[in-house]
């Protein structure tokens, strides 16, 4: 969807055209960072109005996806170190979020534990470093890209992805042993 | 330099993990309710420009914050944010009604110090070769907590003033409102400055803040009090 006239002319987005079309980005992306609920909405309509604080998005380096994100992101820094708090997927939510035709509930309960497991990694990293995984890892996005939105050069963003990669298996694996050791396999109670 | 393949693209990545990043990067994590959220926005910036500078509305728990941080002054404490309880603070004067405020002190580090706009770029890491080093924190206070500090002062003085002296508070609020711009407590100068008004008669200029200001920050701690001081109707 486009607004209206020059506001939404490829080189230049107004605020409402920004929102109108890549809102539900910076909410997934919100969401993939942690957050949930009111804090999604609150950090969605932080970023814009700080996007139109800057008067728009002119087209340059970054795209708008990538440009909204390094707001996005400054916004959720802001708001973790207020809440302090872990806001990761719980167990339930993550199996809703596993469509039930896809497979069979030993495998369903498997792969809900594993998005659950994933969440909790990424809740584990700081902020900046889990928003270049994200970035990358789950929005497609290129280091080039993020470079070019965070204002930083390339080199800083392999680095930064390298050592998030790097947090982020350490805490996957260490949460895979300690699932592992506490919960007993599902197969067997399911099946007779 | 080229790109790293991505974990859910390579094929040493646990079967499980890439199946999960997989599915995570197609699916939102959420429904997001864009026509909702776009009026809530639209509101937000097409909200009548107010007589003196600040923010543009914000989120309610983000103005929810500021408003415990002017809880904080008003107890006294710029500082010590370490213990939660909460105080009953009543209004010294006869021309306000008392008004209960829920303070609460929070952890420091749960206090939003700078507006988002404001914060520093981050700092360049130089590429390590693989060695994960812990980010150092300077405990040095920055520029933009200088300034918080500052403004929480101010406001501490703004609120001390408000009681005996509403002119004064006024010519201070308007003041704050210049030299902090761009602050985080720009809601509780206005809701004093809408007070001070009310207090000195100028119930037009009061009531015509007061609605300024409900409609840029419908859900904004100090609404109720300003509709009392105000008179302006609950909806």
């Amino acid at each position: 969807m486009q607004a209206d006239g020059a506001a939404s002319s490829p080189d230049y987005l107004d605020a409402e055209a920004l929102f109108r079309q890549h809102a539900r980005f910076v909410a997934g992306f919100v969401g993939r960072l942690g957050f949930r609920g009111q804090d999604v909405d609150d950090i969605v309509q932080e970023t814009f109005l700080i996007a139109h604080q800057r008067g728009g998005y002119r087209a340059g380096v970054a795209r708008p996806t990538t440009w909204l994100a390094e707001i996005a992101m400054r916004v959720s820094m802001a708001q973790w170190r207020k809440r302090r708090r872990t806001s990761v997927l719980a167990d339930t939510e993550a199996w809703d979020a596993v469509p039930s035709e896809q497979a069979g509930p030993q495998d369903r309960m498997d792969q809900a534990q594993t998005i659950a497991l994933v969440h909790k990694a990424l809740d584990s990293m700081a902020m900046d470093r889990r928003a270049v995984f994200v970035l990358f890892e789950l929005e497609g996005e290129t280091c080039d890209a993020i470079a070019s939105a965070f204002g930083i050069p390339v080199g800083t963003v392999y680095s930064r992805l390298h050592t998030a990669r790097k947090e982020f298996m350490k805490a996957y694996q260490r949460l895979t042993a300690a699932r592992a050791r506490s919960v007993p396999p599902l197969r067997g109670r399911l099946e007779p | 330099m080229t790109d790293p393949m991505r974990l859910l693209d390579d094929p040493e990545t646990p079967d499980a993990l890439r199946k999960a990043l997989g599915h995570l990067a197609s699916t939102p994590p959420e429904p997001y309710d864009v026509a909702a959220g776009l009026s809530r926005f639209q509101r937000a910036i097409h909200a009548p420009p107010s007589t003196c500078p600040g923010p543009p509305a914000s989120s309610s728990s983000l103005a929810r914050v500021v408003g415990l941080g002017a809880g904080v002054v008003v107890a006294g404490v710029v500082v010590a944010f370490t213990a939660t309880r909460p105080v009953q603070v009543g209004q010294p004067t006869v021309a306000q009604p008392a008004i209960s405020i829920p303070v609460v002190l929070p952890d420091r580090s749960a206090v939003p110090l700078v507006d988002v706009t404001d914060l520093p770029e981050l700092p360049p890491e130089r590429p390590s070769a693989g060695v994960a080093r812990p980010a150092a924190r300077s405990s040095e206070p920055s520029a933009a907590e200088e300034l918080y500090r500052e403004e929480m002062l101010h406001l501490a003085n703004l609120r001390r003033v408000a009681g005996a002296n509403p002119a004064e508070a006024l010519r201070l609020a308007q003041e704050g409102h210049e030299r902090f711009a761009r602050g985080m407590l720009y809601q509780e100068r206005e809701a004093i400055a809408i007070g001070a008004l009310s207090r000195l008669g100028r119930k037009g200029e009061a009531k015509a803040r007061g609605e300024q200001f409900l409609t840029r920050f419908p859900r904004s701690p100090y609404a109720d009090q300003i509709r009392v001081q105000a008179g302006i109707a609950s909806h």
